[in-house]
């Protein structure tokens, strides 16, 4: 019996895995900055504010920061939605659901070069 | 749609499994919102490449999306996203430990300090972005 291999499995399995760990580290923190710090009375809102972001994001090491931040927990969440959906009983649809989860995290991962290379 | 009939060769075996069986035992509904801590993860990782974009258009435009997310709604949120992306964290390392089994000579480092060790490192890392942030 012939098993069709997925070639590309072990490579979106590491991008799912150092995605993982990129979201494990970083995410919590930056959600708590970005959305709770200042309703709970821990910062003004300057600290996020345009003056002081708008200066952050100049400097290339920031881009670079802020773009992993952003782009490899996609990866991850592609992966594990990809395989919920099978999970809860969703078989393929006329576009694979490969496609449509690793291919939303690349569109993203466009985006996300487009804002940080070419518009800010 | 049967994808393997019989006359195709073997046919595969699908068990079938109603769309509720993660809510049947608590192990499986942790596994499912394990699961789901990454649409969270996604949905800050997507809000916030919106906020950085907004910057390109000016203080006023940004300004004001700050302002809306300081909203019950988005408030929510944050609440839950942070809560979800926490269990992802602890979750995560829990795994780490059972797949990366660390041996020095022929003492084999439990699990729990290889997870403990992970957890101390994420809060002094989030300890030092938060200083990074927070003294403006």
């Amino acid at each position: 019996m012939n098993y069709k291999k997925d070639t590309t499995e072990p490579f979106w399995w590491g991008m799912f895995s150092a995605g993982g760990v990129v979201a494990a580290l970083f995410i919590p923190i930056h959600i708590f900055i970005d959305g709770l710090a200042v309703p709970l009375g821990l910062m003004d809102g300057r600290q996020v504010g345009f003056e002081r972001m708008h200066a952050l994001v100049a400097h290339p090491a920031l881009k670079v920061y802020l773009f992993v931040l952003i782009v490899m927990p996609l990866y991850h969440a592609a992966h594990r939605i990809r395989f919920s959906l099978y999970e809860l009983g969703m078989r393929e649809f006329r576009i694979s659901m490969g496609v449509l989860c690793y291919g939303g995290a690349l569109a993203a991962t466009a985006g996300a070069t487009y804002v940080l290379m070419k518009v800010l | 749609m049967e994808r393997h009939d019989q006359s195709q060769g073997p046919k595969i075996h699908r068990p079938e499994m109603s769309p509720t069986w993660w809510l049947k035992k608590r192990s499986y509904f942790l596994f499912m919102m394990r699961e789901l801590s990454s649409v969270f993860v996604a949905a800050f990782a997507l809000l916030l490449l919106y906020e950085l974009f907004l910057l390109s258009k000016g203080p006023e435009v940004y300004g004001l999306f700050q302002e809306s997310l300081r909203r019950p709604g988005f408030i929510l949120f944050y609440v839950v996203a942070f809560v979800f992306s926490v269990y992802h964290t602890v979750t995560w390392f829990q795994a780490a430990a059972k797949i990366q089994v660390v041996k020095l000579g022929s003492w084999t480092m439990p699990g729990w300090m290889m997870t403990a060790g992970a957890l101390v490192a994420w809060a002094i890392l989030s300890g030092a972005i938060a200083g990074y942030f927070l003294a403006a």
